[in-house]
């Protein structure tokens, strides 16, 4: 079993929650909640993310680039909307916990790259900086397609590896590979009724600070939530 | 006991008796087997007729027959020979005796008259016995059954001889110009001269075609595991019945294996060429392991390369583990990494 928090400043999820909202939010692969991308860029990241998700059908990336709701703290919101995204958009079900997420606020200037459970026990915060860290000078030219191809690209590598070494050292994956793809979960966080939070309540002391002038406008949140719906409703006309 | 010597009859002394040398007594054995030979002796006897000397050995005529220079108080008249086959010790002679053995127990070969009635004529069927030794079961039993394994189901035409125990072939007989006078120049002819009671003396003389097609040790043991498996069992026609029933077989799978040619590989006689034959068998031998080794090693790295549907561009198996929840949260326990860059203006 887990902890419920941190046992020395007691953070947890439900801080987030007091913040961005405790339900569930409807989310697609790619969430350009400003508006940023140009349609060949959007098809680019798409492809992107298509890519990866043929290489290691058990992860999913997600990719929010826009600004951040506030009082955003970029790393505190990619943990709390790991766990609370429903993606619409993948080909098979799939628990949050094998998402990886990439928070782009350009206006921001900052990049997180979360991800679950599953990609946690594959590798470690050293090479999770050192892949975002590869993405530094498309970032810095606004250049996200190619960033993100960087990522994947960087992720794959690591992943492969892991792979390999799961086959010829199985000791140290005791639980070894599986023989197919995982299938058929059971959608954890797609079930009940989704909603956003209109209003987001102030920062929890106990969460980490980030410099005031990077704070974002405190309609982000909101804005978040409306465009998803939209983009959901558009994709799928028949589903609230 | 008397030994015959450079034609001068010598006494030696007997066990614990006294001396007799220089004394000439009255001969007290003779040894048909063994006599004087006409061209060593002194006395300039008269010569014996190679046809005497047959009839001799074969105890057809007597010793003395014609007369001679002794008198029958000297040298008695032998009794008559035994006609037919003699019942003899089942010692045998060394190879190649010429039949003039010292034990008149020994292996006694057959005269020409028996051996005539073996030899005259070609036979009809395939089991020659003129002895008429085969006693357990008819001849025709057994010549059905020599029909059966030896000619029906073998790809040899086979003859069989049955002679009596203690018979041995005329050390002037060619059994090689017997099957060649009875077969020709078939390839396939198989003439075997069984013993009865002592199939360990079994002859088998094998036609061109299958002593050009396999060794002649291949053939031996043939013919000597089939004796060998004839002596386990006791009665004379159950031997025989044996020695043919598994030489029938052992002559079918020779017939079904691939046989082992003399093939004249043309370099058996140049050293140089046979070492460098040797050479391109080991080369090859060790190109053939380099080449499954090869093979394994390529199939092993396939079996551990992670399994994908497309070769490297696949899908990617990772290793499943049980997550450990934290935080509260149930997917995500806060595992990432910040970077900044430059903040991009506003469109």
């Amino acid at each position: 079993m887990g902890v419920s928090s941190c046992p020395h400043c007691g953070y947890s999820l439900q801080v987030a929650c007091g913040l961005y909202g405790s339900e569930a939010v409807v989310a697609e692969r790619l969430m350009d909640v400003d508006g940023t991308l140009v349609p060949e860029q959007r098809q680019a990241i798409l492809d992107s993310l298509d890519d990866f998700g043929r290489l290691f059908p058990q992860l999913f990336f997600l990719v929010y680039l826009g600004a951040l709701p506030p009082p955003a703290s970029p790393r505190q919101f990619a943990f709390w909307l790991l766990n609370h995204a429903a993606v619409t958009d993948l080909d098979g079900l799939q628990p949050n916990e094998r998402g990886l997420l990439l928070v782009v606020d350009p206006r921001g200037g900052t990049a997180v790259l979360a991800g679950g459970y599953f990609l946690e026990s594959l590798m470690g915060q050293e090479e999770l900086d050192l892949v975002l860290k590869s993405a530094a000078k498309d970032f810095s030219r606004a250049d996200y397609p190619a960033a993100l191809r960087i990522i994947t690209a960087a992720l794959g590598g690591l992943l492969k590896r892991v792979a390999r070494e799961a086959l010829w050292t199985p000791r140290r994956w005791p639980s070894g590979l599986p023989e197919t793809v995982p299938a058929g979960f059971p959608p954890l966080v797609r079930t009940g009724e989704v909603s956003l939070p209109e209003s987001m309540p102030e920062a929890s002391p106990l969460e980490p600070e980030r410099p005031p002038e990077e704070m974002v406008p405190s309609s982000a949140a909101g804005r978040l939530g409306r465009r998803t719906r939209s983009a959901v409703r558009r994709a799928n006309p028949g589903r609230r | 006991m008397l030994l015959a010597s450079a034609g001068r009859l010598v006494a030696l002394p007997e066990e614990g008796g006294h001396d007799l040398t220089g004394e000439l007594e009255e001969a007290v054995e003779f040894l048909p087997d063994n006599p004087i030979p006409w061209h060593d002796s002194l006395l300039g006897l008269p010569g014996w007729m190679r046809q005497e000397l047959t009839e001799i050995r074969d105890r057809i005529r007597p010793a003395n027959q014609g007369g001679g220079l002794f008198p029958p108080q000297i040298w008695p008249l032998q009794p008559e020979p035994v006609q037919g086959p003699l019942i003899l010790d089942s010692s045998l002679p060394g190879e190649g005796d010429s039949g003039l053995a010292l034990d008149p127990r020994a292996v006694v070969p057959l005269g020409p008259g028996l051996m005539g009635r073996y030899t005259m004529q070609q036979p009809v069927g395939v089991l020659v016995d003129p002895q008429q030794l085969i006693q357990d079961r008819s001849g025709g039993q057994m010549e059905s059954l020599v029909q059966r394994w030896l000619n029906d189901q073998c790809v040899f035409r086979t003859t069989l001889l049955v002679f009596g125990p203690g018979q041995q072939l005329p050390s002037d007989f060619d059994p090689q110009a017997l099957r060649r006078q009875w077969a020709g120049e078939t390839d396939d002819s198989l003439l075997v001269f069984y013993f009865y009671e002592q199939p360990e003396r079994t002859l088998a003389i094998f036609g061109h075609g299958a002593c050009a097609t396999y060794t002649a040790a291949v053939l031996r043991s043939i013919v000597d595991a089939s004796v060998v498996e004839a002596a386990r069992v006791s009665g004379p026609t159950e031997q025989l019945e044996r020695f043919c029933y598994k030489m029938s077989v052992r002559l079918h799978w020779l017939a079904r294996s691939p046989p082992a040619k003399l093939v004249d590989t043309g370099v058996s006689g140049n050293p140089s060429r046979r070492w460098w034959g040797n050479m391109a068998v080991s080369v090859a031998i060790l190109g053939a392991l380099g080449l499954a080794a090869g093979f394994g090693v390529v199939r092993l790295i396939r079996s551990r390369r992670p399994r994908s549907e497309g070769g490297h561009d696949g899908p990617f198996l990772l290793p499943e583990t049980e997550p450990c929840p934290r935080f509260g949260a149930p997917h995500s326990g806060g595992f990432s990494a910040v970077i900044t860059f430059p903040r991009q203006s506003a469109p």
